[in-house]
């Protein structure tokens, strides 16, 4: 059986998950956290539930990790 | 705050010139990282060199509205550019569910059921091994839940639809789907607790 994609998985929910519309509202602080070295997931529990079953929010949080870490610095004067 | 966010929220409260070149920095820097996004994601959708840019340039023009309008939002709790980067990739999962149905043709049939063991990976010969439980979960789909959580699970769990271009299909937000989800998922797991299944839904035999 594919890990992965396994049923308990596939059925899991957590009482502490933010949403989408909440998780959004703190995921800035979220990922600057985990850029800063902290743990967002102690932080942030609700985002942090709501990441493992969300594959929209996850691949949101995916792509504002990367993006912090590559043009975090970007100010009005970059060129 | 730090020295780049304050430069970037002056220039955004300021008038005239000083405003509009930094309305017009801010966009560049935003199409710079949804051009990044948009190929990030690329591999999910078959879309081509124009159709990205093109997605890259909507996603652009509508965050650069969005952080306009929410800019009293923004409190310092983490770079400016952090803040304003998530409505990027809101806007870019957006744009890219619209362009989702355009190339695939999926059934949101209610017999996507027969797919749960395709979907779990699981053999034929598990499958018949464990004929009851999925028995058990294809009654629950069937009949515990609303019409609404029926059709989100089957898409999104078993057809793989993403959450925003089903949203879009449905005329629902992001957050009303996966609600459904939720619920969808909550209920099917009381469901086989009822029928004698408990959680770890173990398949013995299988890898």
């Amino acid at each position: 059986m594919n890990s992965d994609r396994d049923l308990d998985r596939l059925l899991a929910t957590d009482a502490v998950d933010a949403g989408c519309a909440a998780g959004f509202e703190v995921l800035h602080r979220y990922v600057e956290e985990e850029l800063a070295g902290g743990e967002p997931t102690r932080t942030h529990p609700g985002l942090a539930a709501h990441l493992r079953s969300c594959p929209a929010c996850a691949e949101d949080y995916h792509g504002l990790l990367e993006a912090a870490q590559q043009f975090g610095d970007s100010g009005p004067s970059s060129p | 705050m730090d020295e780049v966010s304050q430069s970037w929220l002056e220039g955004l409260r300021a008038s005239g010139r000083p405003h509009a070149e930094c309305v017009t920095a801010l966009h560049a820097v935003l199409l710079r990282v949804a051009r990044h996004e948009v190929s990030r994601r690329a591999g999910s959708l078959q879309l081509r060199g124009p159709e990205l840019e093109d997605v890259a340039q909507q996603a652009t023009d509508d965050a650069l509205m969005a952080i306009r309008t929410k800019l009293a939002g923004f409190r310092g709790e983490s770079r400016f550019t952090t803040w304003a980067y998530r409505f990027v990739m809101f806007e870019v999962s957006t744009k890219m569910g619209r362009h989702f149905w355009r190339d695939h043709r999926v059934s949101l049939d209610d017999e996507a059921w027969e797919r749960i063991p395709d979907v779990l990976g699981v053999s034929p010969l598990q499958s018949s091994e464990h004929r009851e439980l999925f028995a058990a979960l294809r009654r629950a789909i069937d009949e515990d839940l609303t019409q609404l959580q029926r059709r989100v699970f089957v898409a999104i769990t078993l057809n793989e639809v993403p959450m925003d271009a089903f949203a879009r299909e449905l005329g629902a937000s992001r957050n009303a789907i996966y609600k459904a989800l939720f619920d969808a998922r909550r209920k099917l797991r009381a469901s086989l607790t009822a029928a004698g299944y408990d959680r770890p839904y173990v398949l013995s035999g299988t890898q």
